[in-house]
């Protein structure tokens, strides 16, 4: 006697397998998705300061550099057009580029020369950045922000 | 006629998937605990971009002011005054002389006038080596 193949037989396979698999693949989804999450785009631009009575904040003793260093004073101001110009030792510059050049140039000649950022009260904080950077990318040790009120602002 | 018997047993088989599932829950829990728990209220500011901006030890004693465009200072999600900034600086720098870091986000519209008394106090309290300026890296 044929004994007939049950008919529930093709139906024992287990569709529901399929679940865990979705389950852990969102899991590992929402894991990279976090995890990329969890990275910040901020970076730290560190400075030094030294202790003051607020005269002046200086990154070191003013009595440390070399006899033959020349102190750069770059006075950073906003002009009539609100555009950032910068007065390098009684020399203006409105081209940024420009001036980056010459602060290149002059940390050449000398590392050790002490820069002494002076700012003017309505100067942006992105064009203070954006000098102060330009000069730690020159290679200048000594970079200072006077203070105590010694900038115009216009 | 002897039937032969048909195999209906159930695999007794032990079933990792749900074991993975649970694993990995745990860890996306965890994941995101540690992170908010780490992160503190930052208010959204256009920073300034600096190409020699590294990345700098997360210190556990530290204070991260926002500087907003308007020239407000905020401190973990709070406007506070200069006085208060000072006192902070001055209480984190007695903790942890060594390791107390001072965090500065500000806007890059925000005017020097708000900046400068901020490392004012930082230099007075006796913070030198460890303020930061948070960019985004040109």
């Amino acid at each position: 006697m044929r004994i007939p193949r049950s008919s529930l037989a093709g139906l024992d396979r287990d569709y529901g397998a399929m679940t865990p698999m979705i389950d852990v693949v969102f899991n590992l989804l929402i894991f990279f998705v976090i995890g990329a999450g969890a990275f910040s785009a901020e970076k730290m631009l560190s400075t030094k300061l030294s202790a003051t009575e607020g005269a002046a904040i200086t990154t070191q003793p003013i009595q440390e550099q070399a006899a033959w260093a020349l102190t750069v004073t770059l006075k950073l101001t906003l002009d009539e057009t609100n555009q950032l110009a910068v007065d390098m030792n009684g020399t203006v510059y409105n081209d940024r580029n420009l001036l980056k050049d010459q602060l290149r140039a002059l940390a050449d000649v000398g590392k050790e020369s002490p820069i002494i950022l002076d700012i003017a009260r309505n100067v942006p904080l992105g064009d203070m950045i954006d000098i102060y950077d330009t000069c730690k990318a020159a290679g200048f040790e000594s970079i200072n922000f006077a203070a105590g009120g010694n900038a115009d602002s216009r | 006629m002897r039937i032969p018997p048909r195999s209906r047993g159930i695999p007794l088989g032990f079933n990792l998937t749900p074991m993975i599932d649970v694993v990995f829950n745990l860890i996306v829990f965890f994941l995101v605990a540690s992170h908010f728990s780490r992160a503190e209220p930052t208010e959204q500011v256009a920073l300034p971009s600096a190409s020699q901006a590294s990345e700098a030890d997360q210190q556990p004693h530290r204070v991260v002011i926002t500087v907003l465009p308007d020239g407000k200072w905020n401190v973990a999600g709070r406007e506070v005054t200069i006085e208060e900034i000072e006192q902070m600086i001055v209480e984190g720098h007695e903790k942890s002389p060594d390791a107390f870091a001072v965090h500065i986000r500000g806007d890059r519209n925000v005017p020097y006038e708000f900046i400068e008394p901020l490392l004012l106090a930082c230099a007075r309290g006796g913070v030198t080596s460890q303020v930061l300026f948070h960019v985004v890296p040109r």
